[in-house]
Protein backbone atom coordinates (compact mmCIF):
# COMPACT_ATOMS: atom_id res chain seq x y z
CA UNK A 1 0.00 0.00 0.00
CA UNK A 2 2.70 2.18 0.51
CA UNK A 3 4.74 1.74 -2.18
CA UNK A 4 1.86 2.42 -3.94
CA UNK A 5 1.22 5.48 -2.68
CA UNK A 6 5.10 6.37 -3.42
CA UNK A 7 4.36 5.60 -7.09
CA UNK A 8 1.06 7.67 -7.67
CA UNK A 9 2.90 10.46 -5.67
CA UNK A 10 5.92 10.33 -7.81
CA UNK A 11 4.04 10.27 -11.12
CA UNK A 12 1.77 12.72 -10.13
CA UNK A 13 4.58 15.06 -9.35
CA UNK A 14 5.95 14.04 -12.84
CA UNK A 15 2.99 15.22 -14.47
CA UNK A 16 2.52 18.39 -12.67
CA UNK A 17 6.06 19.94 -13.62
CA UNK A 18 5.67 18.30 -17.09
CA UNK A 19 2.27 20.75 -16.50
CA UNK A 20 3.70 23.66 -15.47
CA UNK A 21 7.27 23.40 -17.99
CA UNK A 22 4.47 23.10 -20.85
CA UNK A 23 2.07 26.07 -19.67
CA UNK A 24 5.22 28.31 -18.79
CA UNK A 25 5.02 31.45 -20.62
CA UNK A 26 7.58 32.47 -23.17
CA UNK A 27 9.73 35.21 -22.87
CA UNK A 28 7.94 37.20 -25.21
CA UNK A 29 4.99 36.67 -23.23
CA UNK A 30 6.55 37.05 -20.45
CA UNK A 31 8.00 40.53 -21.99
CA UNK A 32 4.94 41.83 -24.05
CA UNK A 33 3.45 45.35 -23.53
CA UNK A 34 0.25 46.72 -22.52
CA UNK A 35 -1.98 46.77 -25.00
CA UNK A 36 -4.30 50.53 -25.18
CA UNK A 37 -6.64 49.31 -27.90
CA UNK A 38 -7.38 52.71 -29.72
CA UNK A 39 -10.05 53.15 -32.56
CA UNK A 40 -9.83 56.93 -34.92
CA UNK A 41 -11.00 59.58 -33.38
CA UNK A 42 -10.84 58.97 -29.99
CA UNK A 43 -7.58 59.88 -27.92
CA UNK A 44 -6.03 56.64 -26.54
CA UNK A 45 -3.95 56.98 -23.33
CA UNK A 46 -0.59 54.89 -22.47
CA UNK A 47 1.58 55.41 -19.61
CA UNK A 48 4.10 57.98 -21.50
CA UNK A 49 1.64 59.02 -24.87
CA UNK A 50 -1.74 59.89 -25.38
CA UNK A 51 -2.53 59.05 -28.91
CA UNK A 52 -5.40 59.78 -31.23
CA UNK A 53 -5.28 58.11 -34.88
CA UNK A 54 -6.36 59.86 -37.47
CA UNK A 55 -6.93 58.45 -40.46
CA UNK A 56 -5.20 55.64 -42.54
CA UNK A 57 -4.95 55.36 -45.67
CA UNK A 58 -2.78 53.01 -48.84
CA UNK A 59 -0.95 54.56 -51.80
CA UNK A 60 1.51 53.67 -54.55
CA UNK A 61 3.87 57.24 -53.98
CA UNK A 62 4.08 59.25 -51.19
CA UNK A 63 4.20 63.14 -51.82
CA UNK A 64 6.83 64.98 -49.92
CA UNK A 65 7.36 69.00 -51.18
CA UNK A 66 8.51 68.47 -54.45
CA UNK A 67 9.51 64.81 -54.02
CA UNK A 68 7.62 61.71 -55.10
CA UNK A 69 8.08 58.89 -53.13
CA UNK A 70 8.15 55.47 -54.99
CA UNK A 71 8.07 52.01 -53.25
CA UNK A 72 8.64 48.38 -54.33
CA UNK A 73 5.35 47.61 -52.78
CA UNK A 74 2.31 50.33 -51.55
CA UNK A 75 2.33 52.99 -48.47
CA UNK A 76 0.11 52.60 -45.55
CA UNK A 77 0.52 55.88 -44.09
CA UNK A 78 -0.83 56.82 -40.44
CA UNK A 79 -2.38 60.41 -39.59
CA UNK A 80 -1.99 60.90 -35.89
CA UNK A 81 -1.69 63.39 -33.15
CA UNK A 82 0.65 62.25 -29.55
CA UNK A 83 1.39 64.47 -26.71
CA UNK A 84 3.86 63.15 -23.82
CA UNK A 85 2.46 62.61 -20.88
CA UNK A 86 5.08 63.36 -18.00
CA UNK A 87 8.17 63.44 -19.68
CA UNK A 88 9.60 64.74 -23.46
CA UNK A 89 9.48 61.57 -25.68
CA UNK A 90 10.20 59.97 -29.10
CA UNK A 91 7.19 58.32 -30.94
CA UNK A 92 8.09 54.96 -32.37
CA UNK A 93 5.52 53.45 -35.18
CA UNK A 94 5.75 49.77 -35.98
CA UNK A 95 3.29 47.69 -37.91
CA UNK A 96 2.29 44.25 -37.16
CA UNK A 97 0.92 41.56 -39.09
CA UNK A 98 0.76 37.51 -39.12
CA UNK A 99 3.69 37.42 -36.81
CA UNK A 100 6.35 40.10 -38.73
CA UNK A 101 6.96 43.37 -38.02
CA UNK A 102 7.30 46.45 -40.43
CA UNK A 103 9.76 49.87 -39.29
CA UNK A 104 7.96 52.90 -40.49
CA UNK A 105 10.25 54.69 -43.40
CA UNK A 106 13.07 56.94 -42.58
CA UNK A 107 13.13 58.24 -46.29
CA UNK A 108 11.08 61.11 -44.99
CA UNK A 109 13.31 62.80 -43.06
CA UNK A 110 11.94 65.25 -40.83
CA UNK A 111 8.24 64.99 -42.16
CA UNK A 112 6.84 62.41 -40.06
CA UNK A 113 6.08 62.16 -36.18
CA UNK A 114 8.11 59.37 -35.34
CA UNK A 115 11.53 61.80 -36.82
CA UNK A 116 11.35 63.90 -33.23
CA UNK A 117 10.24 64.35 -29.82
CA UNK A 118 6.31 65.21 -28.21
CA UNK A 119 6.44 67.09 -25.05
CA UNK A 120 4.09 67.45 -21.98
CA UNK A 121 0.08 68.38 -22.99
CA UNK A 122 1.43 69.88 -26.38
CA UNK A 123 0.13 67.65 -28.66
CA UNK A 124 1.95 67.18 -31.97
CA UNK A 125 0.02 66.11 -35.25
CA UNK A 126 1.67 64.17 -38.34
CA UNK A 127 2.17 61.04 -40.43
CA UNK A 128 3.91 57.86 -39.95
CA UNK A 129 4.38 55.73 -42.95
CA UNK A 130 5.40 52.35 -43.99
CA UNK A 131 6.38 50.38 -46.78
CA UNK A 132 4.40 46.79 -47.32
CA UNK A 133 4.01 44.38 -49.71
CA UNK A 134 1.30 45.26 -52.11
CA UNK A 135 0.29 41.19 -51.28
CA UNK A 136 -1.09 42.37 -47.36
CA UNK A 137 -3.62 45.05 -49.34
CA UNK A 138 -4.52 42.61 -52.19
CA UNK A 139 -5.36 39.80 -49.28
CA UNK A 140 -7.14 42.74 -47.46
CA UNK A 141 -4.88 41.49 -44.33
CA UNK A 142 -6.11 43.28 -40.94
CA UNK A 143 -2.74 44.84 -39.56
CA UNK A 144 -1.94 46.61 -36.50
CA UNK A 145 -0.38 50.04 -36.04
CA UNK A 146 1.67 50.12 -33.04
CA UNK A 147 2.64 53.70 -31.38
CA UNK A 148 4.96 53.49 -28.45
CA UNK A 149 7.65 55.91 -26.93
CA UNK A 150 10.09 53.21 -26.93
CA UNK A 151 11.15 50.92 -29.70
CA UNK A 152 11.35 47.88 -28.13
CA UNK A 153 8.39 48.17 -25.40
CA UNK A 154 8.80 45.31 -22.70
CA UNK A 155 5.85 45.04 -20.05
CA UNK A 156 5.06 49.19 -21.01
CA UNK A 157 2.43 50.22 -22.70
CA UNK A 158 1.58 50.75 -26.35
CA UNK A 159 -1.55 52.22 -28.49
CA UNK A 160 -2.88 49.57 -31.03
CA UNK A 161 -4.77 50.26 -34.06
CA UNK A 162 -6.37 47.75 -36.09
CA UNK A 163 -6.60 48.44 -39.87
CA UNK A 164 -8.31 46.45 -42.54
CA UNK A 165 -6.46 47.13 -45.32
CA UNK A 166 -9.14 45.30 -47.55
CA UNK A 167 -11.58 48.09 -46.35
CA UNK A 168 -8.86 50.89 -47.91
CA UNK A 169 -8.40 51.84 -51.78
CA UNK A 170 -4.79 52.12 -52.94
CA UNK A 171 -4.64 55.68 -54.14
CA UNK A 172 -2.34 56.78 -56.75
CA UNK A 173 -0.67 59.17 -54.09
CA UNK A 174 -1.07 60.64 -51.01
CA UNK A 175 0.60 64.13 -49.71
CA UNK A 176 2.49 64.22 -46.67
CA UNK A 177 2.47 67.65 -45.07
CA UNK A 178 5.67 69.05 -43.27
CA UNK A 179 4.49 70.13 -40.50
CA UNK A 180 0.71 70.37 -39.09
CA UNK A 181 -2.17 68.69 -40.29
CA UNK A 182 -6.02 69.50 -41.35
CA UNK A 183 -7.45 67.09 -38.45
CA UNK A 184 -11.60 68.41 -39.62
CA UNK A 185 -10.55 66.98 -43.33
CA UNK A 186 -8.59 64.35 -42.21
CA UNK A 187 -11.20 62.90 -40.30
CA UNK A 188 -12.81 62.19 -43.74
CA UNK A 189 -10.28 60.37 -45.24
CA UNK A 190 -6.75 61.35 -47.07
CA UNK A 191 -7.80 63.97 -49.17
CA UNK B 1 44.13 -38.41 -1.18
CA UNK B 2 41.15 -37.29 -2.84
CA UNK B 3 40.03 -35.78 -5.93
CA UNK B 4 37.78 -33.94 -3.87
CA UNK B 5 39.40 -30.98 -2.98
CA UNK B 6 37.67 -27.79 -1.78
CA UNK B 7 37.30 -25.69 -5.11
CA UNK B 8 36.20 -21.40 -3.97
CA UNK B 9 33.13 -21.14 -4.44
CA UNK B 10 32.12 -18.69 -7.75
CA UNK B 11 30.65 -15.17 -5.75
CA UNK B 12 26.97 -15.64 -6.49
CA UNK B 13 25.19 -12.79 -8.01
CA UNK B 14 25.42 -11.15 -11.21
CA UNK B 15 28.60 -12.80 -13.54
CA UNK B 16 31.62 -10.28 -13.34
CA UNK B 17 32.03 -8.04 -16.49
CA UNK B 18 28.70 -7.15 -16.31
CA UNK B 19 28.58 -4.13 -14.26
CA UNK B 20 31.09 -2.16 -17.02
CA UNK B 21 28.79 -3.50 -19.96
CA UNK B 22 25.86 -1.63 -18.27
CA UNK B 23 27.51 1.41 -17.03
CA UNK B 24 28.74 2.02 -20.71
CA UNK B 25 24.99 1.03 -22.23
CA UNK B 26 23.27 2.83 -20.07
CA UNK B 27 26.00 6.09 -20.29
CA UNK B 28 24.94 5.74 -23.77
CA UNK B 29 21.23 5.50 -23.55
CA UNK B 30 21.26 8.29 -21.17
CA UNK B 31 23.88 10.76 -23.52
CA UNK B 32 21.14 9.64 -26.21
CA UNK B 33 18.15 10.55 -24.70
CA UNK B 34 19.96 14.03 -23.32
CA UNK B 35 20.97 14.55 -27.12
CA UNK B 36 17.24 14.21 -28.30
CA UNK B 37 15.79 17.65 -26.74
CA UNK B 38 18.90 19.23 -27.82
CA UNK B 39 18.89 18.97 -31.86
CA UNK B 40 21.54 15.68 -31.74
CA UNK B 41 18.99 13.50 -33.51
CA UNK B 42 17.90 15.75 -36.15
CA UNK B 43 18.13 14.99 -39.93
CA UNK B 44 20.76 17.52 -41.50
CA UNK B 45 21.26 17.80 -45.60
CA UNK B 46 24.95 17.12 -45.76
CA UNK B 47 27.25 20.46 -46.44
CA UNK B 48 29.36 20.86 -49.31
CA UNK B 49 32.96 22.18 -48.25
CA UNK B 50 33.30 23.88 -51.34
CA UNK B 51 31.35 27.36 -51.74
CA UNK B 52 28.96 27.26 -55.06
CA UNK B 53 30.42 29.94 -57.38
CA UNK B 54 27.71 31.57 -59.27
CA UNK B 55 27.24 33.90 -62.50
CA UNK B 56 26.49 37.29 -62.30
CA UNK B 57 22.83 38.04 -62.69
CA UNK B 58 22.15 34.78 -60.44
CA UNK B 59 20.05 35.10 -57.03
CA UNK B 60 21.73 33.53 -53.99
CA UNK B 61 19.45 33.25 -51.24
CA UNK B 62 20.63 33.17 -47.71
CA UNK B 63 19.04 33.37 -44.51
CA UNK B 64 19.45 37.12 -44.32
CA UNK B 65 18.86 38.49 -47.92
CA UNK B 66 17.69 36.86 -50.94
CA UNK B 67 20.77 38.61 -53.05
CA UNK B 68 20.79 39.12 -56.77
CA UNK B 69 23.84 40.42 -58.39
CA UNK B 70 24.22 43.25 -60.72
CA UNK B 71 26.85 45.45 -62.57
CA UNK B 72 29.89 46.83 -61.26
CA UNK B 73 30.92 49.94 -62.15
CA UNK B 74 33.70 52.73 -62.08
CA UNK B 75 31.93 56.50 -61.98
CA UNK B 76 32.53 59.62 -60.96
CA UNK B 77 29.19 60.46 -60.11
CA UNK B 78 27.60 59.42 -56.51
CA UNK B 79 24.08 58.17 -56.39
CA UNK B 80 23.79 61.26 -53.93
CA UNK B 81 22.78 64.17 -55.69
CA UNK B 82 25.27 66.13 -53.64
CA UNK B 83 28.49 64.05 -52.61
CA UNK B 84 31.31 64.67 -54.82
CA UNK B 85 35.00 62.18 -55.15
CA UNK B 86 37.56 63.94 -53.52
CA UNK B 87 40.33 64.37 -55.98
CA UNK B 88 41.86 61.53 -57.98
CA UNK B 89 38.91 59.09 -56.35
CA UNK B 90 36.43 57.62 -57.72
CA UNK B 91 33.04 55.71 -57.35
CA UNK B 92 33.01 52.06 -57.29
CA UNK B 93 29.30 50.87 -57.69
CA UNK B 94 27.73 47.17 -56.91
CA UNK B 95 24.69 46.99 -57.85
CA UNK B 96 22.04 44.29 -55.79
CA UNK B 97 18.52 43.54 -55.96
CA UNK B 98 17.66 42.57 -52.13
CA UNK B 99 15.29 40.96 -50.85
CA UNK B 100 14.85 40.66 -46.91
CA UNK B 101 12.86 37.27 -46.64
CA UNK B 102 12.75 37.63 -42.64
CA UNK B 103 9.94 38.65 -39.79
CA UNK B 104 12.08 41.64 -39.11
CA UNK B 105 13.23 44.81 -40.76
CA UNK B 106 16.72 44.85 -41.93
CA UNK B 107 19.29 47.09 -42.84
CA UNK B 108 19.87 46.75 -46.82
CA UNK B 109 23.56 47.10 -45.91
CA UNK B 110 23.35 44.28 -42.86
CA UNK B 111 26.02 44.41 -40.21
CA UNK B 112 29.49 43.81 -39.64
CA UNK B 113 28.61 40.30 -38.49
CA UNK B 114 26.06 39.50 -41.74
CA UNK B 115 26.87 42.10 -44.03
CA UNK B 116 25.05 41.75 -47.20
CA UNK B 117 28.12 40.69 -49.12
CA UNK B 118 31.87 40.90 -48.38
CA UNK B 119 34.19 42.30 -51.58
CA UNK B 120 37.72 41.35 -51.64
CA UNK B 121 40.02 44.40 -51.32
CA UNK B 122 37.54 47.01 -50.13
CA UNK B 123 36.59 47.54 -46.48
CA UNK B 124 33.51 46.33 -44.86
CA UNK B 125 30.48 47.83 -45.22
CA UNK B 126 29.74 49.13 -42.17
CA UNK B 127 33.02 50.16 -41.05
CA UNK B 128 33.67 53.71 -39.15
CA UNK B 129 34.92 57.00 -40.99
CA UNK B 130 35.50 57.27 -44.39
CA UNK B 131 36.93 53.91 -44.90
CA UNK B 132 33.70 52.69 -45.91
CA UNK B 133 31.07 51.81 -48.39
CA UNK B 134 27.60 53.44 -48.67
CA UNK B 135 24.07 51.92 -49.31
CA UNK B 136 21.37 54.15 -51.46
CA UNK B 137 18.49 53.06 -52.87
CA UNK B 138 18.69 52.73 -56.68
CA UNK B 139 15.21 54.35 -57.35
CA UNK B 140 15.55 57.71 -55.35
CA UNK B 141 19.57 57.44 -53.94
CA UNK B 142 17.82 57.29 -50.17
CA UNK B 143 20.69 56.62 -48.04
CA UNK B 144 21.38 53.05 -45.55
CA UNK B 145 17.79 52.34 -47.09
CA UNK B 146 16.16 49.73 -44.60
CA UNK B 147 14.03 46.96 -46.40
CA UNK B 148 10.64 45.71 -44.37
CA UNK B 149 9.98 42.25 -44.60
CA UNK B 150 9.18 40.99 -48.26
CA UNK B 151 10.56 44.21 -49.74
CA UNK B 152 12.77 43.67 -52.92
CA UNK B 153 14.62 46.84 -54.03
CA UNK B 154 17.63 47.45 -55.81
CA UNK B 155 20.40 48.61 -53.88
CA UNK B 156 23.70 49.97 -54.59
CA UNK B 157 26.70 49.63 -52.96
CA UNK B 158 29.05 52.63 -53.28
CA UNK B 159 33.01 52.31 -52.55
CA UNK B 160 34.91 55.44 -52.49
CA UNK B 161 38.49 54.69 -54.60
CA UNK B 162 41.47 55.89 -55.63
CA UNK B 163 40.95 56.07 -59.62
CA UNK B 164 44.15 54.48 -60.88
CA UNK B 165 43.20 51.53 -57.87
CA UNK B 166 40.24 50.39 -61.00
CA UNK B 167 40.21 50.10 -64.23
CA UNK B 168 37.78 48.44 -66.79
CA UNK B 169 38.01 45.13 -67.06
CA UNK B 170 39.25 44.61 -63.45
CA UNK B 171 37.98 41.40 -61.51
CA UNK B 172 35.33 41.87 -58.34
CA UNK B 173 35.38 38.89 -56.02
CA UNK B 174 31.89 38.84 -54.08
CA UNK B 175 30.99 36.78 -51.13
CA UNK B 176 27.42 36.10 -50.50
CA UNK B 177 27.49 35.45 -46.63
CA UNK B 178 24.73 32.59 -45.35
CA UNK B 179 23.97 31.71 -41.58
CA UNK B 180 21.36 30.22 -39.41
CA UNK B 181 18.91 32.30 -37.65
CA UNK B 182 18.54 31.52 -33.94
CA UNK B 183 16.22 33.10 -30.91
CA UNK B 184 17.88 35.75 -29.30
CA UNK B 185 18.59 36.10 -25.50
CA UNK B 186 19.64 39.24 -24.85
CA UNK B 187 16.92 40.77 -27.10
CA UNK B 188 14.22 40.24 -29.07
CA UNK B 189 14.17 38.51 -32.48
CA UNK B 190 16.85 36.52 -34.47
CA UNK B 191 20.71 36.47 -34.01
CA UNK B 192 23.35 34.47 -36.99
CA UNK B 193 24.85 31.67 -36.35
CA UNK B 194 27.47 29.91 -37.94
CA UNK B 195 27.69 32.97 -40.96
CA UNK B 196 30.30 32.10 -43.60
CA UNK B 197 30.79 32.02 -47.19
CA UNK B 198 27.28 30.92 -48.90
CA UNK B 199 28.37 31.79 -52.19
CA UNK B 200 30.86 33.56 -54.39
CA UNK B 201 30.94 35.59 -57.43
CA UNK B 202 33.14 37.22 -59.78
CA UNK B 203 31.87 40.50 -61.99
CA UNK B 204 33.96 42.54 -64.44
CA UNK B 205 34.00 46.04 -63.16
CA UNK B 206 32.77 48.18 -66.68
CA UNK B 207 34.20 51.39 -66.77
CA UNK B 208 31.68 54.57 -66.90
CA UNK B 209 33.93 57.60 -65.71
CA UNK B 210 33.81 60.64 -68.35
CA UNK B 211 37.01 62.34 -66.84
CA UNK B 212 40.17 60.66 -65.57
CA UNK B 213 40.60 57.34 -65.09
Amino acid sequence: MRRATVVLLSVALVAAAVLVRATTPDAGLREAPFVERASLGVTAPSRELDVRMLTVGVAETLGSGDEELTTSGVWVVAALTAAAVNDPTGVQATLLVDGRSYAATGRLGGATLDSGYVDPGLPQSGVVAFEVPRELVDAGRTVVIRISASSAPRLDAVVDLAVDLGELGVQRSIAVPGTGLDEDALAEGWP
Amino acid sequence: MSDDVATPAAPRGRPAGVLPVALVVGGLALAALVAWPLGGWRTVAPASAETPEIAPGATFDGGRFSVTLGDALLVDRSPAPYDEPEPGESYLILSLTVENPGDEPVSALGDRSYPVVIVDGLPVLDGEGEDRAEAFLARDASRSPQLNPGMRDEVLLVWSVRSTDWADGDELRVTLPDGDPVEATLYRGIRWEDVGPGATATLVVRDERTVGG
